[in-house]
């Protein structure tokens, strides 16, 4: 009887098959910045803060649409409206993109892999897109996330938007305030860990930024002669307050802020974004890369 | 922009005896010109660069990547510019950095996977031929495990096999040998010249040692103060200055003279002669005969005859007419 055998293992070959460019390259590296920012494929350790972060910025949704759920009506949405929502979570994002940026960008500089990814058809400009993208995406999941929960919750609990328009406005209006909470710290986030060269100093001139510049525009504004505009200086609080007026859901937080119009606090929020993610390109253009 | 996954085509070129053409190729930092008026051709094969440290191999295999503007000249890899075509020639480029820091936390399968994706293989392509590159380095064993509990030896291995999992036409390797000890070496040498070789891969790889370069190259090019000082194939230099090395028990300068008569170039050096291969005939065993006829006639004892070829070193230092001490070891 002839014994037919195959020889599956042929070892290291000529490849012949598909070649993707340098927008596959791109997806790959976003894909990966993901994985590395949620520790997926790592060590448990490195899944705490992520997972942290997470329960926070869902905590205070998952309490409400349930308190809304077991307490009917309307009353928790009106101690508690959707345009204020960040202002309760700002601080979990703020730490969470002080975990996750310089934990991926940081760290390539220092662990030689920047050089690598500038050996592939990836560039200086679409190394910074892609990682800017992974870490956009992971920061959806508490910016965009909690929101949207929070407008289901409401909803399933009869205490949501008036009707199906209302429902679809108002999802809108927190997946449009969401991303521009995320697009804004990740601008933030990469460009300030593009300067360092140490993941932890790079995590604390994170969270450093938004605490003094929040603590000075508040604090030289508030009851002073200082010209109210400075409280512009606070990308934190304008993202909250830009959030709340996109959200149409406008409350007292900072004197400061009541001067603007919702227009101009949106217009400076975007501008912060495009400001920090166009200085985050400029230093990769210049950044000296161990070879 | 869009996430796309065709195939990137190179344009068309035209066809090309090298991997690597340089014309009039300067590079400057500032005032400091690290190249001036550089010219070369590196031809498919395994090439050594070598020079000093700092002598400007790293900023030239950067310029080879395009990821280092050029000053000026023209620069030419696989038959195109790297300025102007950067992705679509890194995708066919393998490279290996100098240095040694990797992810700690990564499994050594993982990065060579990464790596292989970054270069436009498909997920399961690029698993695949991650395992297979790691096998061929040695690493098959040992490719699941963190790379922060490999040794120097078994870090450099990754990395090659991060350069060759996409099958690249072309390999950079920065100072492959780096922080080997002399085992590691000889092994890391055995798989270079193994995968130019046998599976046909071009290589440029980046020493400075003229002893390893001289073990598995077919092509060298020295740089030394901004220049090319040497470049070419290494068999046609050595070969240029071949000659026969004669050890007798005595009678060297009878034995010298009569080689003399017979139209040959002889040196004496101790108790040896060196007789210069290039004889008064086209004949390759001309020289062979006369050794031999001379030795018979004179009557005295012939304790060891060879052929003998220029070392790598002895051709550069001949060509550069730098003092032997400056020779990179």
């Amino acid at each position: 009887m002839a014994v037919s055998s195959q020889i599956h293992d042929l070892g290291y070959r000529s490849y012949d098959g598909e070649r993707a460019g340098a927008g596959w390259a791109m997806r790959s590296l976003a894909l990966h910045s993901v994985r590395r920012a949620l520790g997926l494929k790592r060590a448990a350790r490195h899944k705490i803060a992520p997972a942290l972060a997470i329960l926070i910025s869902f905590l205070p949704a998952i309490v409400l649409a349930g308190a809304a759920a077991f307490l009917g009506g309307e009353i928790i949405p009106d101690l508690i409206g959707y345009g204020e929502y960040f202002n309760i979570t700002g601080f979990a994002v703020f730490l969470f993109t002080a975990s996750v940026a310089p934990g991926v960008i940081t760290t390539d500089r220092t662990n030689g892999m920047l050089a690598m990814y500038l050996a592939s058809p990836l560039t200086r400009t679409t190394y910074v897109i892609a990682r800017a993208l992974g870490i956009f995406a992971v920061l959806l999941i508490v910016t965009v996330g909690p929101i949207v929960f929070l407008v289901l919750g409401y909803t399933f609990a009869g205490a949501g938007p008036d009707g199906i328009r209302g429902f679809i406005e108002v999802m809108a209006r927190a997946i449009v305030a969401g991303t521009l909470a995320a697009a804004l710290f990740t601008g933030i986030g990469v460009f300030i860990s593009s300067i360092p060269r140490r993941w932890g100093i790079a995590s604390l001139a994170i969270v450093g930024f938004m605490l003094i510049s929040g603590g000075v525009a508040v604090g030289l504004t508030e009851g002073t002669n200082v010209s109210n505009w400075l409280a512009m200086a606070s990308p934190g609080d304008v993202m909250g307050k830009a959030s709340e007026h996109i959200m149409g859901d406008v409350s007292f937080t900072v004197a400061a802020f009541e001067d603007r119009s919702g227009a101009v606090v949106i217009a400076a929020a975007v501008g912060y974004t495009v400001i920090s993610l166009v200085a985050a390109w400029w230093r990769y253009q210049h950044i000296e890369v161990e070879r | 922009m869009a996430f796309t996954s065709a195939v990137p085509e190179l344009p068309p070129s035209p066809p090309s005896p090298s991997v690597i053409s340089a014309t009039g190729l300067t590079k400057r930092f500032g005032d400091t010109a690290v190249f001036s008026n550089v010219t070369l051709n590196i031809a498919p094969g395994i090439t050594g660069l070598l020079g000093s440290n700092g002598a400007g191999k790293t900023t030239l295999l950067s310029m080879v990547l395009g990821v280092e503007k050029r000053s000026g000249g023209e620069l030419s890899v696989l038959g195109h510019d790297p300025a102007t075509a950067g992705p679509e020639v890194r995708s066919r480029i393998g490279y290996s950095p100098e240095h040694h820091h990797l992810p700690e936390d990564v499994q050594a399968a993982d990065l060579v996977r990464h790596l292989a994706q970054l270069h436009g293989l498909p997920f399961q392509a690029s698993t695949e031929r991650a395992s297979d590159a790691l096998w061929l380095v040695g690493l098959g064993e040992e490719r699941f495990r963190p790379i922060g509990t490999m040794s120097t030896g078994q870090r450099q291995r990754v990395k090659l096999a991060a350069a060759i999992a996409h099958d690249p036409a072309l390999v950079l390797l920065d100072e492959p040998t780096d922080g080997l000890d002399p085992v590691q070496r000889d092994a890391m040498l055995e798989l270079i010249h193994r995968i130019g070789n046998v599976y046909g891969i071009s290589i440029v790889m980046s020493s400075h040692l003229l002893e390893e370069v001289e073990r598995v190259c077919d092509s060298v090019v020295i740089i030394a103060d901004g220049a090319v000082q040497l470049s070419g194939n290494l068999h046609d230099m050595r070969g240029a200055r071949t000659g026969i090395m004669v050890e007798l028990d005595a009678g060297h300068e009878a034995v010298a003279a009569e080689l003399a008569r017979a139209g040959l170039v002889v040196r004496v050096d101790a108790q040896r002669l060196h007789v210069d291969i290039a004889g008064p005939t086209d004949d390759p065993w001309f020289v062979h005969d006369r050794v031999r006829d001379a030795v018979a006639s004179t009557g005295v004892g012939l304790r060891r005859l060879t052929d003998q070829t220029l070392s790598l070193e002895d051709v550069f230092l001949e060509s550069s007419a730098m003092p032997e001490a400056s020779v990179w070891q």
